[in-house]
């Protein structure tokens, strides 16, 4: 191999133009900072790549990932329990109904579903106020009552009031869509909304109504589709959501119109037009150098003919995506990995997995009708009720206390998509012959819809979950892959069974939504399955916290052993709240993060 | 265990090699193929060859698969009084042209190893062993919920899904040969209709079942034959399959058509409560328009 081609040094080097990276590229170059940008996968262009004429294809978006990050370059393994052996994920299946990991500018961002909303003040001290509601005894009821491992729950360094400031520049920055009068939902104060919402769907308008009936406070679902035309902090301009459905349930389209809020159409752009960012495409960072007092000098990447390049940098800041942040950090010997029997150390601890397969549920048949095929998963004016949640503070679960948090509960697009990924499509026993395909003439525009309505609580961190480098695996280069040893506690499936079983306040939103002779209610029962492929959104592994035992990071997103590595994304959670989507949280993270660096630039040195 | 390419009962044939290579003294190199009865049914054949055209024909799939293919995916997606099925669609081509190309070839595929098949049991691999951990099916209400061995066992093979396919298609033809009496396009429909569902079930006591597939199991096949033929009645027809739109009319699915200039449009379809069923239109179509946005 030839030697490694040498840059000159820049303010910050960032790794991933993601979610993450595209935040910190704008906010730093419009500071006056030189910053440089390494990407892995291309710049597609939307106005070229994703024209509408040849996008809209369900074969190469959704079987193919055409779009995703191809899996011969690196993949990783996952396993339930540390006595297994973890298998890699060798591919995407039709089938299995989760994101796919990012690759170009925009990162997951290209294609996800738009479900955003800010984390509760809970959400941030879910130790210090469940104990406050329930005491120090009913906190300890309810870590007695885990199953599946022993509970790691910390309260986030920040707190919501803390984070305020950092949603709203995230908020502005996308184009946030909510309700711009009322905010999120009366529990969460301060969110005010820069895009209305869209145009409601009549059974979502059914469901506000039910639960305000109810004496609910439904809010409008907080939607990263834009709902019109927009203009950011940063001048930069998007289109509207046009409402086509093909970026539904499953989260794999590009958008054609720049409706979907990514930093290749928000963030990116603004750091382009300072002339200060300087953007390395299809190229793989696989070290970060640290001197001998572990302070980070730059980095190292192949570009795509496998040439080593070296950029040094007095800021190296990690945007990549979810466990490859963590894998980034173990690979180059920075902070202190977690010792799963010892139970120290903290980079990798403390990982959580964000989506839940499988809830109860309660469904109920309304009397109108709908065309499923269009609008998207966060596009259709759909509303949520935090109202039965620990969000709330009137909300008490004290005849109940085997689980922690509580239900999100929503309704918007009845599913949106295309054909070959809906679940009554899917391989089944039944599902193939005559009966079936005559089941399925006109389905998706039926004259009466069946509302469900199921709820999901967090996952809690234990400390039988972690990331570690796998022995066997390796990347396209020959590092080692990294392995997740990761399994359910009981704590989604406990939150949906009293919702569904335990209380009525389910039948009730349903009796008022429809015909109540035809309520039907799925209790599963907890703990029915492994952690079966890798979800949505992976938290923990790389936590913030107050505390440098067992977190990696600090309130600025500061690592702890290094004090010029700064990152940010979910992986950073220190508690997921129990939003399907925790990518609001993380952008805010990413603007406190580009607060940190520009403090760090300023005054170099631990920041407190 | 570690799982390479699966040697068991296979059968050889011989064949004289006097030019091997390296070799002083002249010897049989062993090829093995894979246990099947290499008879065509003929007929079947020439009606599938009936239908090639310039533009439409096989590239990858041989004529013996072309015929289990086409009845496996009329098996699945029959042509009934419901509407056209599998056949019209062109199922058989779309899934010859994806194995052809880039999906055969597993090209996003992570395939390095080493392979080691889930299993419940205690593996060993490269001296380490990994002990057993199992969780007992769930029963409730609605059903019995049957735990998955462990996390990530999706496709744990060290070949592509061309020879996925092409092992699946062979495994499958020996079972109903051997339990069933015949090969899978001969049976009847009922009969077509066990083997499937006993595929899905991949029963542990189904003895034949479970001696005829060897990797992939019948499930996995089942769940890719059922993949893979409702994607060529479902995808865009420039892929081969669904032509004619006929898999999209049957669903009312409008692809890319929103009425707009009939004075509708997708957000007045997105809040009707009466929805209005749309003819589709395709990426070609619209191509052709120069249309789109």
């Amino acid at each position: 191999m030839s030697s490694p081609i040498n840059h000159p040094q820049t303010d910050v080097v960032v790794c991933g133009l993601g979610h993450m990276g595209g935040p910190i590229a704008a906010e730093l170059t419009t500071a006056g900072y030189q910053v440089v940008g390494i990407e892995k996968g291309p710049f597609w262009q939307y106005t070229t790549d994703w024209r509408q004429d040849q996008k809209d294809d369900e074969w190469a978006i959704a079987v193919e990932r055409k779009f995703d990050h191809p899996l011969y370059i690196s993949t990783f393994t996952i396993r339930n329990n540390m006595n297994q052996f973890a298998l890699p994920v060798r591919r995407y299946t039709k089938n299995i109904q989760y994101h796919a990991l990012g690759h170009g500018v925009g990162g997951v961002g290209v294609h996800y579903g738009g479900s955003l909303g800010r984390f509760s003040p809970w959400s941030y001290q879910p130790v210090t106020m469940t104990k406050a509601k329930y005491g120090d005894a009913g906190y300890s009821t309810i870590l007695s009552n885990v199953k599946g491992g022993t509970p790691d729950i910390e309260d986030w360094p920040v707190t919501y009031d803390d984070m305020v400031p950092y949603y709203n520049s995230w908020e502005k920055a996308i184009g946030v869509v909510g309700d711009q009068q009322t905010g999120q939902d009366p529990f969460i104060p301060n969110a005010r909304f820069p895009m209305p919402p869209h145009p409601p769907t009549p059974y979502a308008t059914i469901f506000k109504n039910a639960v305000q009936s109810l004496g609910y406070t439904p809010f409008s679902t907080v939607s990263g589709l834009i709902s019109g035309g927009y203009v950011n902090q940063y001048g930069i301009g998007r289109n509207g959501c046009v409402y086509c459905g093909w970026c539904g349930g499953l989260c794999n389209y590009p958008c054609e119109v720049g409706a979907k809020t990514s930093s290749h159409v928000t963030t990116i752009p603004a750091a382009i037009a300072t002339g200060k960012f300087d953007m390395r495409l299809e190229s793989y960072v696989f070290r970060i150098d640290t001197d001998s007092s572990g302070k980070a000098t730059g980095v190292r990447y192949y570009d795509s003919l496998g040439n080593v390049h070296v950029q040094p940098a007095k800021v190296v800041f990690n945007g990549l995506w979810g466990y490859n942040l963590i894998r980034a950090m173990l690979l180059s010997g920075i902070g202190v990995p977690y010792d799963p029997v010892a139970h120290t150390g903290s980079l990798g601890r403390g990982l959580t997995e964000g989506y839940y397969p499988a809830t109860s549920s309660a469904s109920v048949q309304l009397n109108v009708g709908a065309n499923a095929y269009v609008a998207g998963n966060a596009a259709g004016g759909g509303y949520n009720i935090m109202d039965l949640n620990e969000v709330n503070p009137n909300f008490s679960h004290a005849d109940d206390l085997t689980f922690m948090g509580g239900v999100n509960l929503g309704f918007g697009t009845y599913i949106g998509s295309g054909p070959n990924t809906f679940t009554t499509h899917l391989p089944s026993r039944t599902n193939f012959g005559s009966t079936w395909k005559a089941g399925l003439k006109d389905e998706k525009i039926p004259t009466k819809i069946t509302a469900t309505l199921s709820g999901t609580g967090p996952n809690l961190p234990l400390l039988e979950n972690y990331a570690d480098l796998d022995p066997h695996y390796t990347d396209i280069y020959g590092d080692p892959s990294t392995r997740v040893t990761l399994d359910w506690d009981a704590n989604t499936y406990r939150v949906s069974n009293y919702l569904v079983n335990k209380t009525t306040k389910i039948t009730d939103i349903l009796g008022k939504m429809g015909d109540p002779t035809t309520i039907k209610k799925n209790i599963i029962p907890e703990l029915a399955q492994h952690v079966d492929w890798w979800g949505h959104h992976m938290r923990g592994g790389a936590r913030t916290g107050a505390n440098q035992a067992t977190s990696v990071f600090n309130k600025w997103m500061q690592c702890w052993t290094s004090e010029n590595i700064f990152a940010a994304g979910e992986i950073c959670d220190t508690f997921g709240d129990n939003l399907t989507a925790g990518t609001h949280v993380a952008g805010a993270m990413a603007y406190l993060a580009a607060d940190g660096i520009k403090k760090y630039l300023q005054s170099p040195g631990a920041l407190v | 265990m570690v799982l390479f390419l699966p040697i068991s009962r296979r059968e050889f044939i011989k064949i004289g090699a006097a030019g091997a290579i390296g070799f002083g003294v002249a010897s049989a190199i062993e090829i093995p193929i894979l246990e099947n009865s290499i008879n065509n049914d003929n007929t079947k054949i020439s009606q599938l060859q009936s239908q090639i055209t310039q533009s439409q024909g096989f590239l990858t799939l041989n004529p013996t698969e072309q015929v289990i293919v086409e009845a496996l995916a009329e098996a699945i997606i029959p042509t009934d009084s419901t509407g056209p099925g599998a056949k019209e669609a062109g199922v058989v081509y779309f899934i010859d042209h994806m194995l052809a190309g880039n999906y055969g070839k597993g090209g996003n595929y992570f395939l390095r190893g080493p392979f080691v098949t889930p299993q419940s049991g205690s593996v060993t691999v490269m001296g380490a062993v990994y002990p057993s951990t199992t969780k007992t099916p769930i029963t409730y209400s609605a059903g019995t919920i049957t735990p998955r061995l462990q996390a990530g066992t999706s496709y744990q093979y060290a070949f592509n899904p061309r020879e996925f396919w092409r092992r699946g298609l062979t495994f499958l033809e020996n079972y109903c040969t051997a339990a069933k009496g015949g090969k899978f396009e001969t049976l009847s429909s009922a009969t077509q209709t066990t083997v499937l569902q006993e595929m899905f079930d991949n029963s542990a006591t189904n003895t034949a079942l479970q001696t005829a597939f060897e990797g992939p199991n019948a499930a996995e096949f089942f769940n890719e034959i059922h993949d893979m033929v409702t994607a060529g009645f479902w995808s865009d027809p420039l892929y081969g399959g669904n032509q004619g739109m006929v898999g999209w009319e049957l669903l009312a699915f409008n692809a890319n058509y929103w009425g707009d200039d009939i004075g509708l449009g997708a957000v007045k379809l997105m809040v009707a409560s009466t929805p209005t069923r749309l003819p589709p239109k395709s990426l070609g179509q619209l191509q052709k328009e120069g249309g789109g946005i």
